[in-house]
């Protein structure tokens, strides 16, 4: 966003010094971290919390479970996630796992969604932190925390909740003094900041030990010296964020809408992956279960990655679950989780449509999908054998 | 030439070369030959790519073929270059064509397209027409 690259250009030769001294410059600099931990916890609404800055979600979601589990007996230590969270969170739960915590990977239904009472079964005594991502990556499914987040307070009142909303922000508020959310975590490139910085909001004095060690100047849980540029960018794209949802709202109900439905009536053996998106679902109320700006199908008979590469000859960017599209050869695993088999996930596209976009160019895009789709479908042999 | 590389510099590895998009976009011999003299299928969608060759074959030489492809660009544009490289060649010859025969024509491709890559040579040289 524009807005945003003109707030933070300033800063790249401004607000220079290291926030520590009590010279005009170094106050210069705390004066500007202020301002924007000011405004990240308005937009939670957290009165007395503590923010730190990161390199991103990914940082952001292992700095919080490290430093949760750093002075935990991880023989004694039991953690819950579900087996469609963002890799930051899986791999790292897996870490912990063969590094012998017991940890529960909740699994998902058809849609994505987490069980209520398999989610309460799995909440144990020892269980002392379970990270849950607000709205899934791939196929857009968001978990009802409202509902959620209660039963594990009651189950344990000392597991910690962790709550990755990279995904959420653009449509969502998280309201921390009506959500026992012990730790958000999120990006700026997910809601039109800058890359390369994320951060973690919680609660003061919550229960987070520093997993990386330096010069401490502003967090202890971040050493080193603070990105200024990229501080100011998350702040106020987060700030710009909070005051457009609604119009940002507005502008994607339509488009998503509207690819779902041409899709869906104009291109046969398809299949929408993730929740179907509530009719009138106001982003305000946790009804809704799917992102507005998240749609994710799957073609029969076509690799999604050939659909990609030729979407991106016309300059349209989209995305592919396909293992073609992978290191390791395997399909995506969110879509595995809920149940595609191999060859649906195979020829899956993910289509995320922002404030870059318009109907317009949502007809475009699906006026040369449909011959991509239908081409790739000629030239392969499975309708054929299949 | 190693695969990846262009040049004695690596490419970045998720960048395809000008003549694998272009097989990809157009492809030669993509189709299917009905009174084939060889035909093959090779892999399966449950478990990834697929790809189906068509040999004509008259006195010892390829004279027409033809492929179908489930699969990436890697797949599409290697079954392209390979029906290229086979077509009028005699069986002898077509037999001794590698997979590296076929990547490097193609002026290399990311390692990890690798895989998708080797299936499109199976197709060729599992052919019972061969």
């Amino acid at each position: 966003l524009e807005a945003v690259v003109k707030k933070m250009t300033p800063f790249l030769r401004e607000a220079y010094f290291l926030p520590e001294s009590f010279t005009k410059r170094g106050t210069e600099a705390a004066e500007v971290i202020d301002q924007s931990n000011r405004v990240l916890l308005d937009a939670f609404n957290i009165e007395d919390g503590e923010v730190v800055y990161t390199s991103g979600g990914t940082a952001s979601n292992n700095i919080v479970i490290s430093g949760v589990l750093r002075d935990v007996d991880l023989r004694e230590a039991h953690i819950v996630c579900t087996v469609i969270d963002h890799p930051s969170i899986v791999n790292t739960y897996e870490y912990y796992r063969k590094k012998g915590a017991s940890v529960t990977f909740l699994k998902v239904d058809g849609n994505g969604l987490i069980d209520p009472e398999e989610l309460r079964k799995h909440i144990q005594t020892k269980t002392v932190l379970i990270s849950l991502t607000h709205t899934n990556h791939t196929i857009g499914a968001i978990q009802p925390l409202e509902q959620l987040l209660p039963i594990i307070k009651e189950q344990n009142p000392k597991t910690r909740i962790h709550i990755d909303a990279t995904m959420s922000l653009n449509a969502m508020a998280l309201d921390l003094s009506q959500l026992p959310i012990d730790f958000l975590t999120f990006s700026g490139h997910k809601i039109y900041g800058p890359k390369g910085v994320g951060a973690i909001v919680f609660r003061k004095n919550g229960p987070l030990k520093p997993i990386l060690f330096g010069t401490v100047t502003t967090s202890p849980f971040s050493p080193g010296a603070e990105n200024i540029p990229g501080i100011v960018g998350l702040s106020e794209a987060l700030r710009i964020a909070t005051a457009q949802r609604e119009a940002y709202l507005h502008k994607m109900r339509p488009l998503q809408e509207r690819t779902i439905k041409r899709i869906e009536s104009e291109i046969p053996d398809v299949v929408l992956n993730g929740p179907r998106p509530h009719p009138e679902g106001n982003l305000y109320t946790f009804s809704v279960k799917r992102a507005i700006d998240n749609i994710n199908f799957s073609f029969r008979y076509v690799e999604g990655e050939s659909i990609m590469m030729f979407l991106d000859f016309e300059d349209i960017i989209v995305a592919t679950g396909s293992a073609c599209a992978s290191s390791d050869l395997k399909v995506n695993y969110v879509l595995s989780a809920i149940g595609r088999d191999h060859e649906m996930a195979h020829g899956s596209l993910r289509i995320t449509p922002g404030w870059g976009n318009d109907e317009e160019q949502i007809d475009q895009m699906i006026d040369r999908l449909k011959p991509i789709v239908s081409r790739l479908r000629a030239q392969a042999p499975c309708d054929r054998y299949f | 030439m190693v695969a990846g590389y262009e040049g004695g510099k690596a490419l970045a590895v998720i960048k395809y070369s000008e003549k694998v998009l272009e097989h990809f976009r157009n492809p030669k011999n993509i189709g299917m030959i009905e009174d084939a003299d060889g035909q093959s299928t090779v892999g399966s969608p449950a478990c990834g790519d697929q790809v189906s060759m068509f040999l004509k074959i008259r006195e010892d030489r390829i004279t027409d073929i033809k492929f179908l492809s489930y699969g990436c660009a890697s797949n599409i544009a290697t079954g392209s270059i390979i029906t290229e490289m086979a077509k009028g060649k005699t069986l002898t010859e077509a037999k001794a064509i590698t997979w590296k025969n076929a990547v490097d024509e193609l002026g290399g491709l990311p390692p990890v397209k690798i895989h998708c890559s080797v299936l499109a040579i199976d197709g060729l040289s599992r052919n019972p027409g061969l």
